[in-house]
């Protein structure tokens, strides 16, 4: 996968719109912005897209994993993906984690606040969650200086 | 006072959106103390132990909390347990500062926490050292946040 992924994921509740630039993406902010929800929804979506009233448009189009420990110990068969992993994923620093990632052609979401082990990117990759109203999406952390 | 241990542990609890799910949230969710974080950190009210009303998910049981309401009301509610307080964004550590003002409590942190301008006390676990500002929690207990 190279270049920008366009992403959004709504319900009648929620709407969430971003871009993802690079294959590694952090989102971090404070409690309560709506990280979780994201995930959780990515989730249900893929359990039957035909059985959930979220909408979710990826363009390019792309698969979209929520990548659990469960997930990761059945299978490390992803590729050309979209790769969501929330905080209480326990092989962030994992070293065979860290391979798959450097090496693999997905691109990833890592919602943690934690340090994310071996993994390439930069601090312009780090985004908090910014919401308006029922709507949330990225913006950057940390300027660029 | 409020405890830290920094750096990944595992010897803590480590997963407090697992944990809280089988907890005894419900003996507890009603009280003031829980009411006003859920207030300030989720903007919700707690309309009984099994129901919350959401801004923008409407009614949701406990669960559906967030994961640094729910992290702080495990920690307030088990002060013998240390809990992995990662869920915690800045926005809960006034909570954990109050929580230290009458009892002792020691959570696990594996990122810097900005608990703000104001003086504090805070002890680093990691080396015992007492800190009362962020220059000082970030010299004496920012090194042990890559300890494995």
């Amino acid at each position: 996968m190279k270049g920008k992924y366009k992403l959004k994921i709504k319900n009648v509740k929620v709407s969430y719109e971003f871009e993802l630039k690079r294959k590694v993406t952090v989102i971090r902010g404070e409690s309560s912005t709506g990280k979780t929800t994201l995930i959780n929804m990515i989730s249900r979506y893929n359990q039957d897209p035909n059985s959930t009233p979220i909408k979710l448009d990826v363009n390019p189009k792309c698969e979209t994993v929520d990548l659990t420990n469960t997930l990761w110990r059945q299978s490390k068969d992803y590729d050309n993906c979209i790769i969501f992993i929330d905080e209480h994923f326990d092989y962030l620093n994992d070293s065979e984690f860290n391979t798959f990632v450097n090496k693999s052609d997905n691109y990833f979401v890592i919602v943690d606040r934690d340090d994310t082990g071996w993994l390439d990117y930069s601090v312009s990759d780090i985004y908090e969650m910014k919401v308006d109203d029922k709507y949330s999406n990225t913006h950057r952390l940390y300027k660029t200086v | 006072m409020l405890k830290i241990l920094f750096g990944r542990r595992t010897d803590v609890i480590n997963d407090t959106n697992l944990y809280f799910v089988d907890s005894n949230y419900e003996d507890w969710i009603c009280s003031e103390e829980s009411k006003a974080m859920i207030l300030d950190i989720d903007k919700s009210t707690v309309i009984s132990e099994r129901v919350i009303d959401s801004p923008i998910l409407g009614g949701i049981p406990p669960t559906d909390l967030s994961g640094g309401v729910k992290a702080l009301m495990l920690i307030s509610n088990n002060p013998d347990l240390m809990f992995n307080a990662t869920s915690c964004g800045n926005n809960c550590a006034k909570w954990l500062l109050k929580f230290g003002e009458d009892r002792d409590i020691s959570i696990n942190l594996r990122y810097m926490m900005d608990f703000g301008d104001d003086p504090f006390e805070i002890e680093i676990l990691n080396n015992g050292k007492i800190v009362n500002n962020m220059i000082d929690l970030v010299v004496y207990g920012g090194g042990y946040l890559h300890e494995r």
